[in-house]
């Protein structure tokens, strides 16, 4: 190159600058996340391993029938709003609140008061929200992404004279 | 370079046909080869010699003949059809303001998408779910929530009603 001349070295020069130029910009554009399956040993590399997540988890009971009138616990009301639509329960309580900063990959492991362990990993983190992978113990497992306020919620597992429900908020 | 490349590459560089650097390794190239120089200067007498010749033809200009022959036979034309039955295409229909309504709406549509980056956002939260053989509800996955109900026991399966299941 140094032995060039003329405007055709200088094209060259230039061509060579802007590749030197744009090759640092085109390795950092972000790729679109393969979501599916990142359960099943595809973990998504996206995010950065120092991210923290915020997390809420809200263990909540609710009961129908037996002893005590209806009633719904005053720091449930919110959930109350939500899984009224669609569950038939006379009475609603917070069991407990967890929140924790969770770093991206990292599992945060919960023993749940029905003496299982419920577990949750925040894979990536984008616009959209958080992909957090979620294990019920010997129940299901799976992937959702979800944006800051909008809760995931499990239940089924029975606890005392109801069920127990877990509610998963991610607050970042 | 076989001879082929190289008189590719030269008749190329004769007509303008190579980008920048095309052009500078071809005067490189005829720098150093003599027998690409040759065949250069060969292509440009060529040239030459095409330029100085006037274009003229043997052939007889008939145009004359043929025009006065097309003026004279005025019948042979076909009838003017009458407007109302002139075969054109009927574009009534084509309303300048609709026209333009679906050209701006075409245009929001290219925006929006340009805007989301060409993802429009999944309304659900739900990627990928694995009970494991289980019986398992999905009993909302939007924009407010997603509630998922893993039954333990076969009785709260059967116990939905409409729905709403049944604690």
């Amino acid at each position: 190159v140094w032995r060039c001349r003329g405007r055709g070295a200088s094209a060259l020069v230039a061509a060579l600058v802007l590749a030197l130029l744009a090759a640092p910009a085109a390795l950092a554009a972000p790729k679109p996340p393969k979501e599916k399956g990142a359960k099943a040993g595809k973990t998504e590399k996206t995010g950065k391993a120092g991210t923290r997540v915020g997390l809420d988890v809200t263990l909540v009971q609710v009961s129908s029938g037996g002893a005590g009138g209806p009633g719904v616990d005053p720091r449930a009301q919110r959930f109350d709003a939500i899984l009224g639509k669609q569950l038939r329960y006379d009475r609603m309580r917070v069991v407990k609140k967890l929140h924790r900063d969770v770093r991206i990959n990292e599992i945060w492991r919960i023993s749940l008061p029905t003496g299982r362990r419920f577990q949750v990993r925040p894979l990536n983190l984008n616009s959209s929200g958080v992909l957090l992978a979620v294990d019920m113990d010997e129940s299901a497992q799976g992937d959702f992404r979800v944006p800051r306020g909008r809760p995931v919620v499990f239940g089924g597992s029975p606890y005392e004279d109801g069920s127990l429900v877990i509610i998963v908020e991610p607050d970042y | 370079v076989s001879r082929a490349q190289r008189d590719d590459w030269i008749t190329r560089y004769h007509d303008g046909e190579l980008g920048r650097l095309g052009r500078w390794r071809a005067r490189r190239r005829l720098a150093r080869d003599a027998a690409a120089r040759a065949e250069k200067q060969r292509l440009e007498a060529l040239g030459g010699w095409l330029r100085q010749h006037d274009g003229t033809s043997a052939t007889p200009d008939l145009w004359p003949g043929i025009r006065a022959a097309l003026d004279a036979a005025p019948a042979a034309r076909p009838a003017a059809v009458p407007s109302a039955w002139r075969p054109r295409p009927d574009l009534r229909w084509l309303d300048l303001r609709w026209v333009g309504g679906g050209l701006a709406a075409a245009a929001a549509v290219a925006l929006a998408i340009v805007w989301t980056g060409g993802n429009a956002p999944e309304k659900g939260a739900i990627r990928w779910l694995d009970a494991r053989g289980r019986p398992l509800m999905v009993l909302q996955d939007d924009a407010d929530a997603t509630i998922i109900w893993v039954p333990e026991a076969p009785s709260d399966a059967g116990s939905a009603e409409g729905r709403r299941v049944a604690v």
